[in-house]
């Protein structure tokens, strides 16, 4: 069979399917390849959620995953929510997981943490600022489905110097898995895989951090200029989306520098300035009900019974201020249900081993 | 002198080269045919070659030779 | 511009689309561009100057002995020009080296000289394309070409990108019909030089990365990896060398393929060759072909030679007379080919191991053969074939030490501890398993290698892999294309920090 003799046409069109299918066999090996851990398991989760079911998404960094358990807030409220988020996520990534949250859901509400405003501009170590660092670039990068949109990321939010082009390739990164694979890496080929609790991440250690009151201190202190760009970067972009609610929180921890506390406010002030909410759990720890000898993991994230309290005073405190309808007994969401019954053993069974790990106390390093 | 003739001369000089008295070359023939003969070789026998018939290869023809044939032609040419 | 690199794919790509979307008579003008683009884009740009001399002077030279009737002048324009290009390239990849061999020898008699050294960058590719112009000044000299009329036509040939950075080194004529030639697009010729590509790729990026690491630990600590870790790494390197420029020709030859310039094989089979000098004509083979035609025949031909040999002939007699001026040309071709490949001593000396084998195994063959004939072994068998293989790669490894190691004294060292320190069994250390990257790596690389021999066999039957695959049926031909494909994705060693090893000879 001389291939010279075939007409120009049907060379031209072997020559895209082959390449077409080299790319749909690159993409699949890439999925294949990245790594399995719950970083990547909140990401995947986000995908495997139907387009248009979710009500609320709570975007930002790990606090979000660790303190609003969306399962709970069906339970008590009925609306769908999902924690869209990666640890220590730098806060230039954060306008691009809106983004990907706005390509394939349409919430009512859209929750965003303001905790990677705080730390983003402080160095981390060797004059590496903490949203600069390679391992969180990564996590926020990596497990994203391949698309224009997280192109832009990578060349917004990669510094100039760094081997862009493994971001945006990371098989370059992640071929050396092809030794380590397992089922999981299979299941995960796709990327998209249903997360059994939302996105949440349980914690059943404990630590007994401190609690302090600076909630009555209104003065502000002014935002890094990075950071302050940044963030109003953010907030036009947020102001450019209509039929979208949008509330800044900062979640409940142990404020041990009274400057946080002004710097929260000053974030209130940028917010509120461009027309949205904000809410700060640092004034509300009774409110929520929340015992800093138990209720904590670290000094930042609540364990799953601080989470727990957390959810159900946010549930509460959301539905009563943003139109969340109530879903429970839609057979649409006939999946809500069945995945809340699950969790619910699940979080028994969590709650129970807090409650022993309190018992015999002690501080146990972070997974 | 014709084509036989100088195949004839340049066989003896092959013969004497080679130390082979067997030895019965033809237009064909290339380095690869016999093993002896490399470029140290090659350049020997077009020594003695230009000796046996008075003549001196240019480095054009030298480099230009490929197989017997191309060194009869040239042979030729310059006689 | 690294050829293991996006950019380079990227620039292929471009290339070679734009060349058959352009018309036949404008393909040669976007090869020029091509290759001005490539040389700004790899190496220092401002070194293009030396370049543009070589060129611009050449061409004039080489228009003028053309012309010229005075053969006075005619010589005249040819030796400068000679001295000017490889003047260039002597103090531009040299003068460190002078420096310091004269403050040494100096100092030998109690002087306490200090010359310092220069940094002056050289052009990328000088090493090889000041061998093509050289090459080319002699065949038009010599009358086997005509000059090339056309400036830059001519500044396509010596600066033609697919070969500037490594070779190989091309003879004008060879190239004069393809390179101004148009070219109609072929499907099978450009498919068949994208899958040699790939495989120049897969050699590089599978086998001599990986081994990379292993011989940088041996020769970088010669003292602590004493024995039979300089024999492991010595061969080490040889498996890495060979793949590693012989995968830069597959890429360099399987581009120019696809822009329907065929270009001269530089390695062909060269493991299986059954002596040093049959190895030479199969390793790097249009280095050695250059020197023995530019070099080595003018010296043999030249009236001194003549007059030696004479001399040597009323004295010595006939054999005598024709081996000694031979072998002196070969030295002279040797101690060449040396200092091409490197600024010190160490390379000399590599040369000179060559031509000692060489000679050594001219004097010693007919005892090989009673050896063999002793011992019953057909000259035409597999395990004779296997021995002279063997002993062949074994001799070149020496001299890959010389060329390898950080220096004379090193290489010596390494040689000497590598014959005085016994110790076998360091091969199957932990720690050696560890140096070689541990099973994870010797699992892929092992049978890598074995491929390699495997498809090299193939080719040395005159077996035409690509040929096979073309006429399989479309299904399976996509399924090896794409397990090639991905067999380098998956376990090249690239990306994550790693940035794949500068190409050993790319500082030529």
């Amino acid at each position: 069979m001389d291939n010279t003799q075939k007409p120009a046409w049907k060379l031209a069109i072997r020559a895209i399917l082959f390449v077409f299918i080299f790319a749909l066999l690159f993409f699949w090996v890439s999925y294949l390849l990245r790594p399995v851990d719950i970083y990547r398991e909140t990401v995947t989760g986000y995908y495997a959620e139907p387009n248009n079911s979710l009500d609320m998404v709570f975007v930002g960094g790990s606090v979000c995953f660790k303190s609003w358990a969306p399962l709970v807030a069906w339970d008590t409220h009925g609306f769908t929510s999902y924690d869209f988020a990666t640890d220590a996520l730098p806060p230039q990534l954060i306008r691009y997981y809106v983004a990907e949250t706005l390509k394939s859901q349409s919430p009512v509400l859209l929750l965003i943490d303001l905790r990677p405003f705080e730390f983003g501009d402080k160095t981390f170590e060797r004059g590496i600022k903490y949203m600069h660092r390679e391992a969180a670039l990564r996590r926020g990068i990596d497990s994203f489905s391949y698309s224009f949109n997280r192109l832009d990321m990578i060349n917004s939010s990669v510094p100039k110097n760094y081997p862009r082009l493994q971001y945006v390739f990371d098989i370059a990164k992640y071929h050396t898995n092809i030794d380590k694979l397992t089922a999981d890496n299979l299941r995960y080929s796709f990327n998209r895989w249903p997360s059994p609790t939302k996105g949440f991440t349980i914690l059943t250690e404990h630590m007994e951090a401190v609690r302090y009151d600076y909630a009555d201190i209104t003065e502000t202190k002014a935002l890094s200029e990075t950071m302050e760009t940044l963030l109003r970067e953010l907030l036009i972009y947020l102001q450019g989306i209509k039929s979208i609610q949008v509330l800044f929180i900062v979640t409940p921890y142990s404020l041990y520098v009274a400057e946080d506390q002004m710097l929260h406010n000053e974030m209130a002030r940028l917010v509120r300035e461009y027309g949205f909410d904000y809410l700060d759990c640092n004034g509300l720890y009774d409110e929520i009900g929340l015992d800093f000898a138990v209720d904590y993991y670290d000094n930042s994230h609540v364990n799953v019974a601080g989470a727990l309290k957390f959810t159900r005073f946010l549930a509460a405190y959301l539905a009563a201020r943003y139109a969340l309808p109530d879903r429970r007994n839609d057979p649409a969401y006939e999946t809500w249900q069945r995945a809340s019954e699950r969790f619910a053993t699940e979080l028994g069974e969590a709650l129970s081993l807090l409650q022993e790990n309190i018992g015999s106390e002690g501080y146990i390093d972070a997974p | 002198m014709d084509r036989e003739q100088v195949l004839h001369r340049v066989n003896a000089v092959f013969r004497d080269i080679f130390d082979d008295d067997t030895l019965a070359i033809t237009e064909e023939n290339s380095a690869a045919d016999i093993p002896d003969w490399d470029s140290l070789t090659h350049i020997a026998l077009l020594a003695e070659i230009e000796e046996c018939f008075g003549i001196r290869f240019s480095m054009k023809d030298v480099l230009g030779m490929q197989k017997v044939g191309n060194l009869l032609d040239i042979i030729v040419h310059h006689t | 511009m690294n050829l293991i690199s996006l950019q380079f794919l990227v620039f292929c790509i471009a290339l070679l689309v734009l060349y058959y979307l352009v018309p036949k008579r404008f393909q040669w003008w976007l090869l020029l561009l091509g290759s001005a683009v490539f040389f700004l884009l790899t190496g220092t740009p401002y070194t293009i100057i030396y370049l543009l001399i070589s060129i611009v002077s050449a061409w004039l030279a080489g228009r003028y002995i053309q012309t010229q009737n005075n053969r006075r002048r005619k010589r005249a324009v040819f030796i400068a020009e000679i001295i000017l290009n490889v003047g260039m390239l002597a103090a531009l990849k040299y003068t460190n080296f002078l420096l310091s061999t004269t403050e040494s020898l100096v100092n030998l008699f109690g002087a306490n000289l200090s010359l310092g050294t220069v940094s002056w960058v050289s052009a990328i590719g000088i090493s090889f394309y000041t061998l093509q112009v050289v090459g080319y000044l002699c065949d038009v000299y010599w009358g086997i070409s005509q000059a090339q009329r056309n400036p830059f036509k001519f500044a396509l040939f010596v600066s033609y990108f697919p070969q500037i950075s490594s070779g190989p080194i091309s003879r004008y004529h060879q190239l004069e019909e393809l390179l101004f030639a148009g070219h109609g697009f072929d499907h099978k010729t450009v498919t068949f030089g994208l899958q040699r590509m790939l495989w120049g790729f897969f050699k590089k990026l599978v086998i001599a990365e990986r081994l990379t690491a292993f011989v940088n630990s041996v020769y970088g600590a010669p003292h602590t990896y004493q024995g039979a870790y300089i024999w492991l790494g010595t061969v080490a390197f040889l498996i890495q060398l060979y793949a590693d420029f012989s995968g830069n020709m597959d890429i360099v030859l399987g581009l120019s393929e696809s822009l329907g310039i065929r270009l001269t094989e530089n390695f062909r089979a060269p493991l299986f060759a059954r002596n040093v000098q049959a190895f030479w004509q199969r390793w790097h083979i249009t280095l050695g072909a250059w020197f023995k035609d530019y070099v080595m025949f003018p010296i043999l031909r030249s009236r001194a030679w003549a007059k030696m040999g004479r001399r040597l002939k009323t004295r010595f007699g006939k054999n005598t007379a024709r081996r000694i001026p031979a072998w002196l040309g070969m030295l002279v071709l040797w101690v060449g080919i040396g200092i091409w490949h490197g600024n010190g001593w160490q390379f000399i000396f590599q040369g000179l191991w060559f031509f000692c084998i060489i000679v050594l195994g001219q004097l010693c063959a007919p005892l090989f053969d009673t050896l063999r004939r002793k011992l019953c072994i057909r000259e035409k068998s597999f395990i004779w074939h296997l021995f002279q293989s063997l002993r062949t790669c074994l001799l070149f490894a020496v001299g890959l030490v010389f060329f390898r190691a950080q220096s004379l004294n090193h290489a010596f060292g390494m040689l000497f501890s590598a014959v005085t320190v016994f110790n076998p069994g360091a091969i199957f250390s932990v720690q050696t398993l560890a140096l070689l990257g541990g099973w994870e790596n010797l699992r892929i690389v092992l049978p890598a290698i074995a491929l390699l021999l495997f498809v090299d066999v193939l080719h040395a039957r005159g077996n035409s892999l690509r040929a096979w695959a073309a006429r399989q049926n479309i299904a399976l031909r996509w399924v090896l294309y794409y397990a090639l494909l991905f067999a380098v994705l998956l376990f090249g060693m690239y990306g994550g920090g790693y940035s794949p090893g500068e190409f050993i000879y790319g500082g030529f």
